[in-house]
């Protein structure tokens, strides 16, 4: 750098002496162009005039020299500059390269960090895998009319796993492990039994959901296997790390159930859906068996039409089948869910009401507001109003929530639920206080 | 005259503080790059519609077909806050809670999150269907791409 800048000096000296020069020279032939001529007579005067063209001529040539001199100099001096621009660009480069490879350590940094020396998982065929899962546990305490009990009554062990088999086919499977110790109360008549009837075995392997999909456009998905029963809001969400109470709506109840409809099916589902401006439009059109019901067919469906800046989505569902394979029980069932999702609420409404050729029609209701106090934690009320259709089945839940989530992985909850069962059909009314602590994590 | 000269002085300084107070912080411009191939075009609201279906999975391909190829910014980023406030229009919570709910139901996962502009830059430059944020000033610099719209930290 350092000689970079004398160099510039010894340059700039130069330069400035051959200017000075060239002054000079100029001077000197302006002044010998510039003299008037005297008029001399005779010999001596033509002899001084020859003389005076021989030194402009003299004076000529060296300014012509001088020229050249300071044209070569001028060409070094640009040259000698192209030189001293050069490593600059090389510098820049050279940053950016160092640039470039830092970003690479970074990324085989975090690669490093996240995989190390163990070994790394691919599927057999799969283009992409993904596996997750979750852990729900649930602690729940009820005072009935005729007792209380407590225990650490559910814990669920859920992996999920999805594959993309190709461009256009995907795999999802869902598989349950369950450990329940239900709540035993001792009312001959079930009716003070605050326990919600969910999977009454103490151990319970379910393969919760199992499709192939075929997507041919968003507007048009094939799943074929065990899906969740596209109807309503909360069945469709399903999953305990997404639902602010656990213990879904009582029509959802027990789990694997058909109290209104059943909770999933095994079949074929059409689904899809458009945007139409800012809004959109979406349906599933489904035919399927039960579990425990695999030689009727049930055909069913929901449409849904979501108008995006009121935040509302609203739903039609209907479902035609037969309930049992052992005696007739046809069955149709219609419902519209409501689900306004703005800001800080979110309020979810389902009502169900169904035709029965065996037995008495059924209905279920349920409205949930929610409201988010801050980013962590929510707050919700639902009522909740089921009518089997049995003796002794009208009952009605008020729950009072909330909700916790410390990181995103995790969701506490802390609920209390009023249980009340209306007198009917010579069974007394009774009521059970119920208090349950539950927490899902998930990956 | 003393009091008349005052209050002016004083109404001065009070415009001048207010607005030196109300001069905003300079916010960063970011740009949503597309590849070079990708005819899609709108008024700016119809764009950032457009990007906060792609990227939420919501639709899977651009209008003309083309198959969408989404990409993030690492979570705590500059760029990823920016965008989740200014074009998806969503709290980090309500993020959070999308994909939860279709990582569960439909298996999704979030777009990837790339740390490095330049890495993003090359999956942008090579395949049609992609799109990314980066800062205004580094979009000019990527290869076969062009900029869909300009959206500050604001």
């Amino acid at each position: 750098m350092n000689d970079i800048t004398e160099n510039k000096i010894d340059y700039g000296n130069k330069s400035a002496r051959i200017g000075r020069k060239l002054f000079y020279g100029a001077a000197l032939a302006a002044l010998l162009i510039g003299t008037p001529a005297i008029a001399f007579a005779g010999d001596a005067a033509d002899e001084q005039v020859k003389q005076m063209q021989l030194k402009l001529e003299e004076a000529m040539a060296a300014i012509h020299a001088l020229s050249q001199t300071v044209g070569a100099l001028q060409g070094d001096l640009a040259a000698q500059k192209a030189m001293a621009a050069k490593p600059a660009a090389n510098t820049d480069m050279v940053d950016e390269l160092d640039e470039r490879v830092e970003e690479l350590e970074t990324v085989v940094d975090n690669i490093d960090a996240s995989i190390g020396s163990r070994a790394v998982v691919s599927a057999f065929d799969a283009k992409k895998f993904d596996f997750g899962g979750f852990v729900d546990l649930a602690t729940t305490a009820a005072f009935g009319e005729d007792g209380s009990t407590v225990s650490v009554n559910r814990q669920v062990f859920e992996l999920l796993v999805k594959a993309k088999l190709g461009n256009r086919w995907d795999l999802f499977v869902a598989q349950a492990f369950v450990r329940n110790a239900p709540l035993t109360f001792t009312d001959p008549n079930s009716r003070t039994t605050p326990f919600f009837r969910n999977n009454n075995s103490p151990v319970v392997t379910d393969t919760v959901i199992a499709w192939a999909q075929y997507t041919k456009s968003d507007l048009v998905k094939v799943q074929v296997g065990r899906f969740i029963t596209p109807h309503g809001i909360t069945n469709i969400e399903h999953f305990p790390a997404s639902l602010l109470d656990p213990e879904q709506p009582q029509f959802l109840r027990p789990f694997p159930g058909q109290t209104v409809f059943a909770n999933f099916t095994n079949g074929v589902n059409v689904n899809g859906s458009k945007f139409v401006g800012r809004n959109k439009f979406s349906y599933n059109a489904y035919a399927g068996a039960w579990a425990g019901n695999s030689t009727n067919i049930n055909l069913g469906g929901r449409v849904a039409y979501t108008f995006t800046n009121e935040g509302i989505t609203i739903g039609a569902n209907a479902t035609y089948g037969d309930r049992s394979s052992l005696v007739d029980a046809d069955f149709a069932v219609v419902g519209v869910d409501l689900l306004f999702e703005k800001g800080r609420w979110i309020w979810k409404n389902e009502i169900f009401i169904t035709n029965e050729e065996n037995g008495l029609d059924r209905i279920a209701f349920y409205t949930q507001p929610a409201y988010k106090l801050t980013d962590k934690w929510t707050g919700f009320y639902r009522f909740d109003y089921l009518d089997t259709g049995l003796a002794g089945g009208k009952t009605i839940e008020n729950s009072l929530g909330l909700t916790f989530k410390p990181v995103s992985n995790a969701h506490l909850r802390g609920i209390y639920r009023w249980r009340h069962a209306s007198e009917d059909a010579g069974i007394p009314s009774a009521d059970a206080h119920i208090f349950q602590l539950s927490t899902t994590f998930n990956f | 005259m003393l009091n008349l000269l005052s209050i002016r002085t004083f109404l001065s300084a009070a415009a001048i503080s207010t607005l030196l107070g109300a001069t905003p912080a300079i916010a960063e411009t970011y740009a949503v790059v597309i590849n070079a191939e990708n005819t899609f075009s709108g008024d700016e609201t119809a764009m950032k519609e457009q990007i906060k279906r792609l990227y939420l999975k919501e639709q899977s391909s651009w209008p003309g077909g083309v198959e969408a190829v989404p990409f993030g910014r690492e979570a705590d980023s500059a760029e990823q806050s920016a965008f989740v406030k200014s074009v998806l229009n969503m709290s980090g919570s309500e993020v959070v809670g999308h994909w939860l709910k279709l990582k569960q139901v439909r298996g999704e996962t979030p777009p990837r999150g790339v740390g490095s502009a330049r890495i993003l830059a090359r999956q942008i430059g090579k395949q049609p269907g992609a799109f990314g944020i980066v800062l205004a000033s580094e979009a000019g610099a990527i290869a076969n791409s062009k900029v869909l719209f300009e959206f500050s930290s604001d």
